[in-house]
């Protein structure tokens, strides 16, 4: 689970610092006398997604200063509380805290413990401030608790040069806290001097204060203890004065920092300790302590108290072989940071370089389309070139059409590779989701089954990223409310696991992503009631459809009590709103008590579409192939009108609706009658119609461009195209048609 | 051209009679008409759309939309292409005449003509030799939700 999870750790540790970055920006454009409430939306948004991510991928810090940041935030959006630049301050400094985690997640950064505790102590007053304690952050005390330490004993050995000034060292050492001289004795070269430390400070910034005077490799500090404490499981009892003053609850900042100090014993062993796998169990050294104080067994509600290790929890101390691993790789990367952290000593929250950089590369999208538009200029000229020489005796030109031949093929080729480019298959969306539900359901007591359908249907990048939190929410949704506890489940007849399907596929000119469960579906009256309760505009007798999205609008949420699953009813609005900007979207079907379907439709923007070159009244327009079932010239008898007016055809035993493209786009066709033009059966989604065209171009794979960059959305058009000529051909939009049939 | 503080290059054009002048920073390029793919139910002074080295741009006809000029497209007619806050959009002129340098203090306020002209786009009247120029804001003008270039505007149209 851990392996198959860490691979999307890149993309979060990516998606949340783009979010922290706009949630900096967005909050120092705000104009603090009137604040745009788009931009505190937005704000809270960010916020919102990090502590979404952080919460599926395990990171609870994260996600617990979020959770914090985010219940204020939502005060603030909502005009319950009014934003003071004293605010955007704490606000802004919690953005780089939670910068500064993400990186001690990804590199192994030095947490910055005390601005991790400066800040959440400012949050937490502010949201005394405003009158409330908060419901749902009992983890906060965990670091106040460490404001206030008692001093802690500390056993510091160096290893010096003999002529090192040993009198200069130790005066700056006692800066740090009260120091007596143990021992000193000459090993070889070196001068071996042992020293107790009484100090308030936490081992991670004695030995942070140690690296400004000594290198890392000739000290080391240890916490003494009189008795080492036998290694626990159920120690989260232990009381939080005794574990939090070295840092132990920490634990999962740096993957301990405690045992970070710990396992620093093992890579510049004392003499005494170079068989440290065989001591590392009972000693001081141990880096096995750490781990199973975590008490494997505890509640899944106690994470928000010791803080965090959801993974270890879920750990069975049989598999301490892996843990064994696990250690060793976490004292690596304790070993990785401190070696960082000496290079670069003044600015030890940079994170390293060299990581994450693995045989990717992340470019800007806009450069792709760039690349992207040259070559769609280069097949133009390419098809210009070629239709001059097509007049050229072939005889006397052998060589020049046979270069034109080659051009061609290039280009074709070029093309399709830097079309790649951008489509990559919905596995590597739909592949987060089985940790995400099994997680989710665990944590809500349900039983579920994730299907999957069509994770080969290939989607453009740029999609994909905007996908995944809108799909996230949805999922959650799902999961939270849609689907129902077992014991309803078995109550109502149906089988006590749920089914949730996560389903892609291509339909017509568009991208469907369907989230499908069997559980309870949407309850009218509720979303109603819930709708009316917020003041949203309600008309009689509301459709169904209607009434659904509802749920879509800003600050709707049907769930009575605000659930960390299942936010405060900002995800629909996002998702609403993400998907539309991406020039989808969203669709629910429902039936109560048989589940719902929420449908995610997006256009093919940026897509390669074999398209059918059609003519309508002297203008080029685009049928995408794959709507298109037959055409054909339809004969007298085979065309009906209804009312004198709605037009058939009839198709073997059909009758389809025939709509006429001039109709729809407003200009005089050539041809007077159906029957003097062509009719094409298309399809989309589940329903057929014709198409009444003047006549058939011919075949081309186009590439889609959007109409909004520049102009707005088209009714009716999906998109445009550039054709060989160099001119503008709309794409028609199959599914607006059948809206219309 | 003498350059101090306030004064900015504008691009003088045409239509019909009489002389504009929008911010030259505005103008992308200058380029000679030819005919836009028609886009159904789009108003008459969108004129289609174009493709500009691999963008789809919207062309519209200031003379259509103002009605001033009997608009005729030949290969003397100018489309003015300009970029407005990242979006590229045509504008057909009756023809380009001049660039030259405006300040501020030779800029009039616009007189108030009541309902019969719309002003909200014009920023004021400036004296040129014998002729008088109009500042526009060109910007405004072009996703101001008459224009019907924007999406907002389209969705509220609608």
């Amino acid at each position: 689970m851990e392996v198959d999870l860490s691979k999307f750790f890149g993309a979060f540790f990516e998606e949340a610092e783009e979010h922290l970055a706009s949630f900096e920006s967005l909050l120092l454009g705000l104009d603090l006398n009137a604040p745009d409430s788009e931009d505190l939306n937005a704000i809270f948004r960010a916020a919102h997604s990090i502590k979404g991510g952080a919460g599926t991928f395990g990171f609870n810090d994260l996600a617990a200063l979020t959770h914090i940041l985010e219940n204020l935030l939502d005060r603030v959006r909502k005009g319950s509380m009014a934003i003071t630049p004293e605010m955007v301050d704490i606000f802004l400094r919690t953005g780089d805290v939670l910068a500064n985690m993400v990186a001690v997640h990804r590199d192994g950064a030095t947490p910055d413990l005390a601005g991790i505790a400066t800040v959440q102590s400012a949050l937490e007053a502010l949201e005394h401030a405003a009158g409330e304690i908060p419901p749902d952050a009992p983890e906060a005390h965990v670091y106040v608790a460490t404001l206030a330490p008692s001093p802690t004993d500390w056993r510091l050995n160096l290893r010096l040069d003999p002529a090192a000034d040993t009198a200069a060292l130790l005066a700056s050492l006692a800066n740090l806290g009260a120091i007596t001289e143990l021992a000193r004795q000459h090993e070889g070269e070196l001068l071996l001097l042992q020293l107790a430390i009484q100090s308030l400070d936490s081992g991670e910034d004695l030995r942070e204060s140690l690296a400004f005077v000594l290198p890392s490799d000739r000290f080391e500090l240890q916490s003494h203890h009189p008795e080492p404490t036998p290694p626990a499981a159920g120690s989260v009892a232990t009381p939080p004065s005794s574990t939090a003053s070295e840092g132990t609850d920490f634990g999962f900042f740096e993957d301990s920092p405690a045992q970070a100090t710990e396992a620093f014993g093992f890579f510049e062993p004392l003499p005494a300790q170079t068989d440290a796998g065989a001591s590392a169990g009972d000693t001081d050294y141990g880096f096995f302590e750490p781990l199973p104080s975590i008490a494997p067994d505890a509640p899944a509600g106690r994470e928000g108290v010791d803080y965090g290790y959801l993974d270890a929890q879920a750990v069975k101390q049989a598999e301490a072989a892996r843990q064994a691993e696990q250690a060793e790789a976490q004292a690596a990367a304790a070993k990785a940071a401190e070696a960082s952290k000496l290079a670069e000593a003044a600015q030890h929250n940079r994170r390293a370089g060299d990581k994450g950089e693995a045989a990717t590369i992340r470019v800007d999208v806009t450069k792709v389309d760039q690349l992207l538009n040259f070559v769609g200029e280069l097949v133009i000229t390419q098809s210009m070139l070629a239709q001059s020489a097509s007049g050229l005796d072939p005889l006397l030109h052998t060589r020049l059409l046979a270069g034109i031949d080659q051009l061609q093929r290039n280009t074709r080729e070029l093309q399709e590779s830097v079309m790649s480019i951008r489509m990559i298959p919905m596995s590597t969306v739909f592949s987060r989701f089985p940790r995400v539900v099994r997680d989710l359901a665990a944590k809500l007591g349900k039983k579920v089954e994730l299907r999957l359908v069509g994770e080969q249907t290939e989607l453009d990048k740029g999609f994909v990223e905007k996908l995944v939190d809108p799909l996230t929410h949805l999922v959650r949704n799902s999961l939270d409310h849609g689907i129902e506890s077992t014991e309803t489940r078995v109550a109502r007849g149906k089988p006590e696991t749920g089914m949730l399907t996560l389903a892609a596929f291509q339909q017509g000119g568009n991208v469907v992503i369907e989230v499908r469960d069997d559980g309870a579906g949407l309850n009218r009256e509720r979303i109603l009631a819930k709708a009316r309760e917020n003041g949203l505009p309600l008309a009689d007798g509301m459709t169904d459809q209607d009434v659904w999205m509802l749920i879509f609008e800003a600050g709707f949420s049907t769930a009575a009590e605000v659930t960390d699953v299942s936010g405060r009813g900002v995800g629909m609005d996002v998702v609403r709103k993400n998907i539309q900007s991406m020039g989808g979207s969203v669709e629910i079907e429902s039936m109560s008590g048989f589940g719902s379907t929420m449908r995610i439709r997006l256009p093919l923007t940026l897509a390669i579409l074999d398209g059918m070159l059609v003519g309508s009244g002297g203008e080029t327009y685009i049928l995408p192939l794959n709507a298109i079932r037959q055409s054909l010239q339809p004969v007298a008898e085979q065309c009906r009108t209804v009312n004198g007016r709605g037009r058939v055809v009839q198709v073997r035993n059909d009758y389809l609706p025939l709509i006429a493209l001039h109709e729809v786009v407003g200009c005089t066709p050539k041809s007077s009658q159906p029957t003097e033009g062509i009719v094409m059966l298309i399809e989309s989604g589940n329903q057929q119609m014709a198409l009444w065209v003047d006549e058939l171009l011919g075949q081309q794979q186009v590439v889609v461009k959007n109409l909004e960059a520049n102009y707005r959305r088209v009714q009716g058009m999906s998109g445009a195209t550039i054709l060989g000529d160099g001119r503008v051909a709309l794409i028609v939009d199959v599914s607006a048609l059948a809206r219309k049939a | 051209m003498e350059h101090n503080s306030n004064s900015r290059e504008h691009l003088v054009f045409t239509l019909g009679e009489e002389e504009y002048a929008i911010d030259i920073l505005k103008v992308q390029e200058i380029r000679g008409f030819e005919p836009p793919t028609r886009i159904a139910n789009a108003p008459p002074f969108i004129l289609g759309v174009i493709n500009l080295r691999g963008a789809i741009v919207p062309i519209t006809d200031l003379r259509v939309k103002f009605a001033i000029g009997e608009p005729s497209y030949g290969e003397f007619t100018v489309v003015i292409i300009l970029n407005l806050a990242g979006r590229v959009v045509g504008a057909v002129v009756d023809g380009v005449s001049d660039v030259i340098a405006l300040t501020d203090n030779i800029v009039q306020a616009t007189p108030d003509f009541g309902a019969a002209v719309d002003t909200a786009y014009i920023v004021g009247l400036a004296p040129m030799d014998e002729h008088m120029l109009i500042l526009v804001d060109i910007e405004k003008l072009m996703t101001g939700r008459e224009m019907e270039l924007v999406a907002d505007a389209a969705a509220s149209a609608a």
